[in-house]
């Protein structure tokens, strides 16, 4: 793919970028690679810390994904939209460590004194988060897996039940029916920390969710 | 407060999730606007969404998108070093297989064509021809230079008895050293025999 070929991409619909990045990575081009990366690296990391609740697993995870997505580009047929195969990719890897580890997960909290300053766009009291943090680690720990992949990539990633559908390989109607389960029992679980949220002025939120 | 039913809560998810069509979303809102329960159950779905985008966007804004690119270009580099030819999934190790499966039946047929040949080349050395009275001077003298058994004078002899025209062939093969006698008058009489010596 030529130099001025690359630059449309990056100005072009996403979708149909993705396609002609897809077919320049297969035919060895190593740019093309890394604008796919360029586009897609947080949102595989976001997938992958939401699933496994640890920066440094999401991060091995994210690794994990692209250079799955490098070895197998000649498999990917373009039935389906790359990034939900990528999503699928990222999925899979997060629940395979799941599994793997077993062990009672993290706090996120823990590793926030890592994050550089100024980087959390809307901080809670540090005391309330520690705890909303601890809290909502139990309570995505208590969700079945199926369940926690339906809600992360709703919740964090803002995909629609389509692209859910369609990322996990499952009937529209069970990804609605999944997170609506997942749902009432993170509200449950929630439910002493949703009332000081809720009094408090909400960030602001697309309707689509995402970050 | 009545709790809400499930069918209201679906409404509700899918709702927020923006899944509705445009006129229902809009029917929708004007029943969230005017009920308090329905509000409130609403902005707790957002709420928990809330919670979840707080704890992960710190992290995705720190994440060094440069060294986990270099991890990723270093692991491609090392397995694609590291892989050994035969291995690597391309279309070359099919094009190499085929390569081969053409190029072994064609070396294996070669080969026997070779040694047949070779083999014809040296598998018969006429030595005599032994006239109607038996005598076969240059075979006898070989077979005593030799020390192999002296069996070519009788069994001239016997030949000459029949009083037909007998060919004598010395033959080399497989390690062991043989004579070949035919005798007959065209394709009417013929007789041959086979005395194989060790070397």
């Amino acid at each position: 793919m030529s130099a001025s070929k690359l630059s449309e991409v990056r100005a072009g619909d996403a979708e149909q970028d993705d396609v002609a990045l897809v077919n320049a990575l297969k035919e060895g081009d190593r740019r093309a690679f890394r604008l796919l990366f360029d586009r897609y690296h947080r949102r595989v990391y976001a997938v992958a810390l939401g699933v496994v609740r640890d920066p440094v697993e999401a991060t091995d995870i994210a690794q994990d994904a692209f250079v799955k997505v490098h070895k197998n580009i000649d498999r990917f047929e373009g039935n389906s939209a790359f990034y939900t195969w990528l999503y699928r990719i990222t999925m899979n890897l997060s629940i395979d460590r799941l599994r793997r580890k077993k062990v009672t997960l993290l706090s996120l909290d823990e590793h926030r004194t890592e994050a550089p300053e100024g980087a959390h766009p809307a901080p809670l009291n540090a005391a309330l988060r520690g705890e909303l943090g601890t809290q909502l680690n139990k309570a995505l720990d208590g969700l079945p897996e199926h369940h926690r992949s339906v809600f992360v990539l709703r919740e964090v990633e803002g995909l629609s039940y389509e692209d859910i559908a369609e990322t996990l390989e499952i009937p529209k109607g069970t990804v609605m029916s999944r997170l609506f389960h997942a749902r009432r029992k993170m509200q449950t679980a929630l439910e002493p920390y949703l009332a000081a949220k809720v009094s408090t002025p909400a960030p602001q939120m697309s309707a689509e969710g995402g970050l | 407060m009545e709790a809400l039913s499930e069918a209201v809560h679906d409404r509700l998810q899918r709702f927020m999730d923006g899944e509705l069509d445009d006129a229902e979303h809009a029917r929708f809102a004007e029943e969230v606007a005017a009920d308090a329960q329905l509000s409130q159950a609403l902005e707790k779905l957002r709420a928990v969404r809330g919670l979840m985008q707080d704890d992960v966007a710190p992290h995705v804004a720190a994440l060094d998108a440069e060294a986990l690119f270099r991890r990723i270009d270093g692991e491609l580099r090392t397995e694609v070093s590291s892989r050994p030819a035969a291995a690597v999934p391309t279309g070359g190790k099919v094009v190499q297989l085929r390569a081969w499966r053409v190029a072994a039946p064609v070396l294996a047929v070669a080969a026997i064509f070779g040694l047949v040949w070779l083999r014809q080349g040296d598998e018969t050395v006429p030595v005599a021809t032994v006239d109607d009275e038996g005598q076969a001077p240059a075979a006898k003298a070989a077979a005593e230079s030799e020390g192999r058994p002296q069996v070519l004078e009788e069994t001239s002899g016997a030949l000459a008895a029949l009083s037909l025209r007998t060919d004598v062939i010395k033959v080399d093969f497989g390690g062991h050293s043989g004579t070949v006698f035919t005798s007959g008058e065209g394709s009417e009489a013929e007789v041959t025999v086979v005395w194989v010596n060790e070397l």
